[in-house]
């Protein structure tokens, strides 16, 4: 115990000797516990993102100005293109400003010494700086129906495939997620068919998940036959020819979503007779050409 | 391992812990009576006094620890209104429990040590203090003391929230409590850590050197404190089992301080000294209702410096998320 002659309140200044004593302690300690052990080769951590939103003030008040740009840009489409609208600065990649990204210089008026070290397109040489905050990517997106291999990125980047290739620039209004187009599909399909990567990487289900379950039987160029809009298709294959309106009507007029089960087979089935006359074999009278042939 | 995060945020987390940790204490002793059980409570006098300095220290060296903070400290001040981010409710938890837990520390000064009232009752520049000297003391202090434990908790738990926070990069951080329930373990871990910290400070230390054994004036106490101590041990093995069964770079922060890089660190000087030793003492208390000098010095001493281990080795085992 404490001496009785020493007064009650030297427990307090002990107690915070007691703090600063362990800080200490533990600073002399750590490495010597250390040193026990095999030193770690240190993996890569966490790089600098050079926030540097504040100075990015210089590039903004020019970018967001077009009269200010027209001072040194004439033509019409680069104007377009260097043009940055105001409210873009304000989505969240806008607020981590301008250099963050880009480079160059912040905080000068100075044109030239603004752009020096200038990179147009940030994710093609520093694409560790999208990944510092964008760690968990999803490999497929199941109301989008696609397989988005994020956990490949790798891949993609030693290929020469970058981020903004699909994402284009998330920086300037390009909303990467619910924006109208996401990804071209032929940064995918023509990089695989030039290096003439297995067949089933060259087909649809490489990127897209079908809602048919008849992959066993079909292909999907078997029916689609656009790339570009889903229900343009073509019946290559049906057990039974269709002509007329037939050959009109959506598939799932006659068949049952999403496997084509549940099929009718019998004109009654969809057709009412409007007549009394007669039975339901409407084929005595009618032909697909139209109920009048 | 991650190397953004050394040695000043762990003494920081470490710090803001103990010393929240150390004001729960007090403030429990306040309102279940203890502290006036006797004429002189130790464990009240240094649960409310140090945890202001105590904080204050560590909010500086997390300032200085940001680079922004070195070059324009006045920075600091944008953090304060970016409420969807962890660290502006840090920055509001530290902002209101530092003065609280000051003015609770002189209260308690206060009313440990008569004459000091006294003495400040008759300077003259503090005569435009009188109209407090009219505050009834104890009343005003367990006012204080409640509102500064609301504080605590927050101050105690938040840092784990931010670690948490971080998990999408640094995995291992955002381990659950367990791989079913959805709760990060980090925020938990550290509420029951500060809580150690503090007893081990306030009680183990302060108190055994102050007046002897506190097991002859708390019974329970032993109990209490192997509880902790249990629950600690129950909820760091949780986590590195958690950690170990998710797989990945959180595995591989688990099996690097179980048996890896860290092992001496984990096992000598947060094992060791923070759980095995003060249990033991304490199982000895609690079975003949004393113990040593300085076995209880040595159980307070080996809680706080494992406790300062335990934050640090967190910090430096987490390992960024594998693409």
């Amino acid at each position: 115990m404490l001496p009785s002659h020493w007064p009650k309140w030297t427990v307090i200044l002990i107690g915070l000797a007691l703090a600063v004593f362990t800080i200490l302690l533990a600073l002399v300690l750590e490495p010597a516990a250390q040193a026990l052990m095999p030193r770690p080769t240190p993996t890569a951590t966490l790089p600098a993102l050079h926030y540097a939103a504040p100075q990015s003030r210089e590039c903004i008040l020019c970018h967001t100005n077009q009269e200010m740009l027209r001072q040194t840009v004439t033509d019409a489409a680069e104007l377009e293109r260097l043009w940055i609208d105001p409210a873009d600065v304000l989505s969240t990649h806008g607020r981590l400003g301008c250099v963050t990204c880009h480079r160059g210089t912040g905080g000068t008026t100075d044109l030239a010494v603004a752009h020096q070290g200038l990179v147009k397109d940030p994710t093609l040489h520093f694409e560790q700086d999208c990944l510092l905050c964008h760690r968990n990517l999803p490999d497929e997106i199941p109301g989008d129906r696609l397989r988005t291999p994020h956990s490949s990125v790798v891949h993609g980047l030693a290929q020469g495939v970058t981020c903004s290739d699909c994402h284009g620039g998330v920086g300037h209004g390009f909303d990467p997620v619910s924006g109208q187009v996401i990804c071209s599909m032929n940064v995918c399909v023509d990089c695989h068919k030039t290096r003439n990567l297995p067949a089933e990487l060259q087909d649809c289900n490489a990127c897209h998940i079908g809602p048919h379950d008849v992959a066993a039987v079909l292909s999907c160029s078997d029916c689609h036959t656009s790339t570009q809009r889903w229900n343009e298709i073509h019946l290559a294959v049906h057990p039974v020819e269709l002509t007329g309106w037939h050959a009109q009507i959506d598939c799932f007029d006659c068949h049952d979503w999403p496997n084509f089960g549940g099929l009718r087979y019998v004109c009654s089935d969809c057709h009412k007779r409007p007549h009394a006359f007669g039975d339901d074999n409407c084929e005595r009278c009618h032909t697909p050409e139209g109920w009048n042939k | 391992m991650q190397t953004a995060w050394g040695w000043l945020p762990a003494i920081y987390l470490f710090l803001g812990g103990m010393g929240a940790g150390a004001l729960l204490v007090a403030a429990a002793f306040e309102f279940y009576g203890k502290r006036y059980q006797y004429d002189f409570c130790p464990t009240a006098l240094v649960g409310a006094t140090v945890p202001g300095p105590l904080v204050i220290l560590g909010t500086l060296l997390l300032i200085f620890d940001l680079g922004a903070g070195r070059r324009e400290p006045w920075r600091i001040f944008y953090m304060f209104t970016h409420f969807s981010s962890v660290m502006t409710w840090g920055v509001w938890l530290l902002t209101l429990f530092i003065p609280v837990s000051l003015i609770y520390g002189f209260l308690e000064i206060l009313d440990a040590f008569p004459a000091a009232r006294q003495w400040l009752r008759t300077r003259r520049w503090l005569r435009w203090t009188a109209f407090l000297w009219n505050l009834p003391l104890r009343r005003t202090k367990r006012v204080f003391a409640g509102i500064g434990s609301v504080l605590a908790v927050g101050v105690a738990i938040y840092t784990g929230i931010l670690l948490s926070a971080v998990g999408p990069a640094i995995p291992f951080w955002s381990t659950r409590v367990l791989p079913f329930i959805p709760i990060p373990m980090m925020p938990v871990l550290f509420l029951v850590s500060a809580l150690s910290t503090g007893m081990g400070l306030t009680v183990d230390l302060a108190a055994t050197l102050a007046i002897g054994p506190m097991e002859q004036r708390v019974k329970s106490l032993p109990w209490i404190h192997m509880a902790f101590i249990g629950v600690e041990t129950l909820l760091l093995g949780m986590l590195l089992i958690t950690a170990l069964v998710n797989g990945g770079s959180a595995a591989q922060s688990a099996r690097e301080i179980i048996a890896g890089t860290h092992a001496v660190v984990f096992w000598v000087l947060i094992v060791l000294p923070g759980f095995i030793f003060p249990f033991v003492v304490h199982a000895y208390a609690a079975g003949l209702g004393r113990h040593s000098l300085v076995s209880g010095v040595g159980s307070g001493v080996g809680i706080v410096v494992a406790g300062l281990f335990l934050r640090y080795l967190i910090l430096v085992s987490g390992i960024p998320a594998a693409l």
